[in-house]
């Protein structure tokens, strides 16, 4: 509670707080006492070598994996130990790194199930089908529509999901995320596997979103179109912030290009 | 081509013709149904057998009346719903005369109603529930009761084995219990402690632990009410643990089976039955004979009791033929009713009006791998 | 003192068989985390076959084949190579090809299998108890440790199983096979990726997992003298349920599984009351709390909830040309609602055509049986098809709907009060409510505990459910009237005019179905069908995606309860009779072949399944083979699945997608 008013107090346009995040796995520390603070409406790039901890972050911030210490806060709400469909019935989507489709549904029906914390029909509702069903459902439907047409799927709603190319079903999760209408976007590696011209359209895609007031908060190895869509991008390594800024304060910081080189190297 | 055509039509109608169940006018058909796979298959494929053999033999006689036995077969996997399936099959099939077989009270119970309604005669050979008794005028079984069973085996086992103190174990069905609830009553009225009385699932395997609480209580007597599979298993196992207690068993127990299964642990004891294998009776000397050589293995109270079933239909099926011209469904109940104490390998076959079968029981005892009767009888 | 004593003894070698068997299941599981039912039935060849070699002769399929007559120590190690052989053939033959099968496939196909070879050992060895031939081991006199006895089978049993469990646990430590194994133990891929054989290590596990599969069964057989065809069954699940105790993929945890379960059957039936018939029920009871409160085992460090990549039963169409052919088939029919609708007219109008065409009785019972079971599989299609939950225990509900009804109208109505059934006969339609909504309170309570679980952990708890409630049924003589069964159910009727006649029963059953399908598509079609199938597709995605997916699983469970339930109610009372005969595991495992059969996760999937399933029962019975050798149409059946699941998984009718909407 006193964490609620201090963040109410010192600064009211925190949407998501991450404070003294931690996450180990056995021995390895996946993240090391993260601290993040993300504002409404930003678009935040987080960028790091392979295994920095970035998948890590999504999952403890969705509540798949549980923190090991340190607390979360959206809002001025705690969310850090609920499930994670309670976090996201509270307005956090995301996408998986791994495309993780409902393969046998339709597009559409993906896309539906984005909508499922709306619907409030009850059993009866259901079974004798009630005005109030049927406006809920087709209330869904429509915004489902929409945004399958906004990332360009409008003409394959009724293909099952596992029918699309790669980069359509990448599109998919995203419209299946963005039918939760939530206040927080986790996209990991939307663009892994796409080619130059999926990526700019995505690309766009995701600065209009943006633009439009949704916060985002982004991983993707492609630097170009984090520095393009990003006007803040944090570093990862080894679970560790190491750099924190703007696109080009992040680009010529020596931490950062050692983290990268060394990894190479 | 034309002429082919003919040809083929012609052919094909006398085929249909030849396939017209025209029956024989005295052939009867019996519909026999079981448990023929899963669990316990094995009690069903033993009365097949011995009502098999007795059709054969039946059907091999040169002067019978003119009657002539047919079989078909249905496995109701000891399953209640398939019993009903079953039942009614049988009553649809107008060349099936007789129903004959059941594994299971159970099945045998949930088809009585429809056998009742297409006026279907039953004649079945191992299933002794007492709610069978009575429960429709066309149903009668050649086997007593388990409450009759039992309450002989509980005299017997107090007035004439003297058994002061009794543990009881019995398998967890109809047969089971019925029997082990007239068998303590019986035992009891008779001035003999019951110590103890488990149940154990059909199937069990393991009876170590019973035994062992069951030696605790040294009692004088245990008695099984149930099948020889188990039976057999019990002997062993007692004495693996060194409980030497006198064993008397059910009438489940009658099988060559228990002695096969069961070794020298079997030795000794004792039980009772329609069907003594051991006797010097010729009609009994062979049947033994013939269902080893055909079947390669001895027979045990289930075939002995379908045997006998087969007989006793052939008694029934002949009366009718001989009164009515034709053997029908009406015509064979009427004559099982009339038909009085036909000979056959478990005693005379005499049907009470509740459709069970009168007559009393023999006490066999395990003796150097053999049944012999046992040297005390009740009477 | 003895008695505890014996106790300890008899504990122990029970313990050493379970464990035995258990490290079988254990050990494949480590590495395909797939429970191979069959294991049961290799443990029954290894009893029979080690028999049939050391009699004189043996009578195989009827005939009487002479036979080397060998000594036990010759016989033994040749028998287990045989069932490690049939390990390795049945791994290679039914499970490799759904290696990348969805996560209910090889399962499936495993408990198919099983069917089979059960089946199979009726046709060769007969139906008959095999007497265990006597040898050195059993001539020899038990010793006496005070009062209690133990024989020298059952101290070979537990030296052997000590040994054989230790030189295990030092090949899987010290060998390069053993580490490869634990390797791939941890992570199948990963193993892949870095050079180790995996096919070659799948099938090492396969080979002495059956190895020691026979092993268990050979002594098992020992012990208790006899082979039987179903011998295998029972133990099987209990090694199985060992394996999960010991904490499973775990190999010291599956023998202490074992010797914990030998301990709590033996100590538990002999000191529970009216232990020793409710004694296999233990076992479950076990399993039942132990995942409850530590579902990772005993020893086990690893929960079985990791996060599958693999939906429950997404199937990917494979290449095969059999299986392009019934695609194109299926895409046929598929495709358009109008032809969807179209399909399913075709199927009303056969359906209410059936007893026209048939005239006979007979016909229209065997066709009330079709609606029963596809009643049945409708429901059960809900948890398993839609929701993608395995469940073995789902007869429990249709008992639980039959025993309230014959209870309430036979047991409390009439005999307890007095009252005349006919009068109360509107009592069945408010039952057929009652009996459901019982079912369903049944399905939360079945489902609470089973939230954490997934897969393979949610087969055997479910499993264990339904064999409790029979257990119940069986042995609660005074409230179920036990085996004896509760008879003089009324049939159905309507303002005294009853509904008794198979044409009747049939009319009525089509109505229940016809709503139950209703009800059931206007579930699907919703968002909370969309929820199921979500679930079933990806368990994490959905969570992410907003769904509370403890809750959606438990409306699964509780809506296919009350079909379950439902069903239960029309069955007593068209059958007039019921007894716990009707509610065995075998039973709910032929309703979910039909499923399968038909097409998971579709509407007409499980009657279409039902009506080819029953109708081919009842027509195989004429034919001659099956006249000599009934067991062979569930060998059919057993043989027909594992085909299907390996060229056409989806099902019959599987190309066809369930629409989720409303319309
Ligand atoms: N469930 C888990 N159990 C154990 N270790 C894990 C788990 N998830 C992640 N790790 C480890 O944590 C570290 C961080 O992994 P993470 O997936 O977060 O990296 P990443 O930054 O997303 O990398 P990439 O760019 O490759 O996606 C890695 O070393 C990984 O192996
Ligand atoms: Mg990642």
């Amino acid at each position: 509670m006193p964490d609620q008013a201090t963040v109410l107090a010192l600064d009211d346009k925190v949407l998501l707080d991450v404070k003294g995040v931690g996450r180990r796995f056995g021995g390895l520390v996946a993240l090391a006492n993260l601290d993040v603070a993300i504002r409404p409406g930003e678009a935040l790039g987080l960028i790091g070598p392979n295994g920095a901890g970035k998948t890590t972050f999504f999952n403890i911030i969705a509540g798949a994996i549980p923190v090991s210490s340190g607390s979360i806060h959206l809002d001025g709400e705690q969310i850090s130990g609920l499930s994670p469909d309670r976090i996201a019935s509270k307005g956090i989507a995301r996408t998986f790194q791994n495309i993780r489709l409902f393969d046998e549904m339709s597009v559409l029906e993906n896309v539906l199930i984005g909508r499922h914390r709306f619907f409030r029909a009850s059993l009866f509702g259901l079974i004798f089908r009630t005005k109030r069903a049927h406006a809920e459902e087709n209330l869904s439907k429509e915004v489902a529509r929409k945004v399958l047409a906004r990332v360009g799927l409008a003409d394959k709603m009724a293909q099952p999901a596992r029918s699309l190319s790669y980069g359509d079903q990448r599109r998919l999760e995203i419209a299946r995320a963005l039918a939760l209408e939530p206040k927080l976007l986790l996209l990991d590696e939307p663009m892994a596997g796409m080619n130059p011209t999926e990526k700019a359209d995505l690309s766009r895609l995701i600065v209009e979103l943006n633009r439009s007031g949704m916060t985002i908060l982004l991983i993707e190895h492609d630097m170009k179109a984090v520095m393009g869509i990003s006007k803040r991008v944090i570093v990862l390594h080894h679970g560790e912030i190491i750099a924190d800024g703007s696109p080009d304060a992040v680009r010529a910081d020596r931490t950062v290009i050692d983290a990268y080189l060394g990894r190479r190297g | 081509m034309r002429k082919a055509f003919v040809y083929l039509t012609a052919a094909a109608a006398l085929t249909a013709l030849a396939a017209l169940p025209v029956k024989a006018a005295e052939e009867v058909k019996i519909g026999f149904t079981a448990a023929l796979s899963g669990d316990f298959a094995a009690y069903g494929e033993n009365m097949q057998r011995g009502l098999e053999l007795a059709i054969g033999e039946i059907n091999a006689k040169t002067d019978n009346g003119g009657v002539t036995l047919a079989i078909t077969t249905a496995d109701d996997r000891g399953l209640p719903s398939d019993g009903v399936l079953i039942a009614q099959r049988f009553c649809s099939d107008d060349t099936v005369d007789i129903v004959m077989g059941y594994s299971f009270s159970s099945v045998a119970l949930a088809a009585a109603t429809i056998i009742n309604d297409c006026q279907l005669p039953v004649l079945a050979s191992a299933v002794t529930s007492p709610d069978l008794a009575g429960v429709s005028p066309y149903f009668r079984r050649n086997v007593l009761t388990d409450a009759v069973q039992g309450e002989l085996a509980g005299t017997y086992a107090a007035k004439v084995l003297g058994a002061k103190r009794i543990a009881a174990l019995n398998q967890q069905d109809d047969y089971g219990i019925g029997g082990t609830d007239a068998f303590v009553a019986a035992a009891k009225a008779a001035g003999a402690e019951i110590l103890s009385r488990e149940a154990y699932v059909l199937g069990t395997k393991d009876f170590k632990t019973q035994l062992t609480s069951i030696k605790a209580q040294t009692p004088d007597l245990l008695w099984v009410g149930g099948f020889y599979t188990e039976a057999a298993k019990i002997a062993q196992q007692a004495r693996q643990i060194g409980l030497d207690v006198q064993i008397l068993g059910s009438d489940g127990l009658l099988s060559p089976k228990l002695i096969e299964l069961g070794g020298a642990s079997i030795d000794g004891t004792i039980l009772y039955g329609m069907f003594d294998p051991s006797v010097a009776k010729p009609e009994v000397q062979a049947f033994v004979k013939a269902y080893k050589d055909k079947y390669g293995e001895e027979p045990n109270a289930w075939a002995a009791l379908a045997y006998d079933a087969g007989y006793t239909l052939n008694e029934a099926a002949k009366l009718a033929a001989a009164k009515n011209g034709k053997v029908d469904r009406a015509g064979l109940n009427a004559a099982f009713a009339e038909i009085k104490a036909v000979p056959g390998v478990t005693g005379p076959t005499t049907f009470q009006e509740n459709g069970n079968r009168e007559g009393t029981v023999v006490y066999l005892q395990v003796k150097d791998g053999k049944f012999i009767l046992a040297p005390k009888q009740l009477n | 003192m003895d008695i505890l004593l014996q106790f300890f003894i008899n504990a122990l070698m029970l313990g050493a068989i379970y464990a035995l068997a258990a490290v079988a299941y254990t050990l494949v599981y480590g590495i395909l985390e797939m429970i191979n039912f069959a294991f049961g039935e290799l443990f029954m060849f290894g009893a029979f076959l080690v028999v049939s070699f050391m009699l004189p002769q043996v009578s195989l399929f009827g005939v009487m084949v002479p036979m080397p007559g060998l000594p036990f120590l010759l016989a033994a190690p040749l028998a287990i190579l045989f069932v490690a052989a049939m390990g390795y053939l049945i791994e290679r033959c039914a499970y490799r090809p759904l290696r990348f099968a969805p996560r209910l496939a090889p399962l499936i196909t495993a408990i198919a299998v099983s069917v089979a070879l059960q089946n199979l050992a009726q046709s060769v060895w007969g139906a008959q108890e095999l007497s265990y031939p006597s040898f050195f081991l059993l001539e020899a006199k038990p010793i006496q440790i005070g009062g209690a006895y133990i024989s020298m089978v059952e101290i070979a049993v537990i030296v052997t199983a000590a040994v054989v469990m230790t030189a295990l646990h030092f090949y899987v430590k010290k060998t390069r096979m053993g580490r490869a194994m634990r390797a791939a133990a941890q992570d199948v891929e990963a193993a892949a990726l870095m050079g180790i054989p995996v096919n070659r290590v799948i099938a090492m596990a396969f080979i002495i997992g059956s190895g020691l599969a026979a092993l268990a069964g050979i002594f098992y057989g020992a012990v208790y003298l006899f082979a039987h065809p179903h011998m295998g069954f029972m133990p099987g699940l209990k090694a199985m349920v060992a394996a999960v105790l010991g904490g499973i993929g775990n190999i010291r945890g599956a023998m202490l599984g074992g010797i914990v379960l030998g301990f709590a059957e033996t100590f538990g039936a002999a000191y529970l009351p009216n232990g020793s018939a409710y004694r296999d029920a233990i076992a479950f009871g076990i399993l039942i709390l132990l995942l409850l409160f530590r579902p990772q085992g005993l020893l086990g460090t690893r929960l079985p909830n990791r996060l599958a990549d693999r939906g429950a039963m997404a199937f990917k169409g494979s290449a095969s040309a059999i299986d392009a052919g019934l695609a194109r088939l299926s895409a046929f029919f598929a495709g358009r609602d109008l032809v969807r609708y179209a399909s399913w007219g075709v199927l009303a109008v056969v359906a209410v055509s059936v007893f026209f065409i048939f005239p006979s009785p007979y016909w229209a019972r065997v066709f009330v049986f079709v609606l029963i079971y596809a009643l049945l599989a409708s429901g059960l299609n809900i948890v398993v098809g839609f929701a993608g939950l395995l469940d073995l225990g789902f007869v429990a509900f249709w008992a639980v709907g039959s025993y309230f009804t014959s209870i309430l109208f036979v047991e409390v109505l009439a005999k307890g009060y007095g009252v005349d059934m006919s009068s109360v006969w509107w009592l069945f339609y408010v039952n057929l409510l009652l009996g459901g909504g019982l079912a369903a309170l049944f399905g939360m309570m079945l489902g609470y505990p089973t939230l954490r679980l997934r897969g393979d952990y949610l087969a055997i708890m479910t499993l264990g459910f339904g064999e409790i409630i029979r257990l119940v049924a069986t042995n609660w003589v005074d409230l179920t009237r036990g085996p004896m069964g509760i008879r003089g159910i009324p049939v159905p009727s309507l303002f005294g005019y009853k509904l008794g006649s198979p044409v009747q029963l049939y009319l009525l059953g089509l109505v229940l179905l016809a709503l139950a399908v209703f009800l059931i598509a206007l579930m699907v079609r919703s968002y909370l069908g969309r929820a199921w199938v979500a679930i079933r597709e990806d368990e994490a995605a959905a969570e992410a995606m907003g769904i509370n997916t403890a809750r959606y699983k438990l409306y699964a469970y509780s809506a296919g309860g009350f079909f379950g339930g439902v069903t239960g109610v029309f069955f007593a009372h068209s059958q007039q009779y019921i007894s716990p005969l009707s509610f065995t595991l075998f039973e709910n495992i032929l309703i979910l072949m039909l499923i399968v059969l038909g097409g998971m996760g579709t509407l007409a999937g499980p009657i279409i399944g039902a009506a080819i399933w029953v109708v081919f029962l009842e027509v195989a019975r004429d034919m001659p083979f099956i006249q000599q050798h009934h067991e062979l149409r569930f060998m059919a059946l057993g043989i027909l699945l594992v085909v299907l699941m390996i060229f056409r998984p989806q099902g019959l009718l599987g190309q066809k997608r369930q629409p989720l909407m409303m319309s």
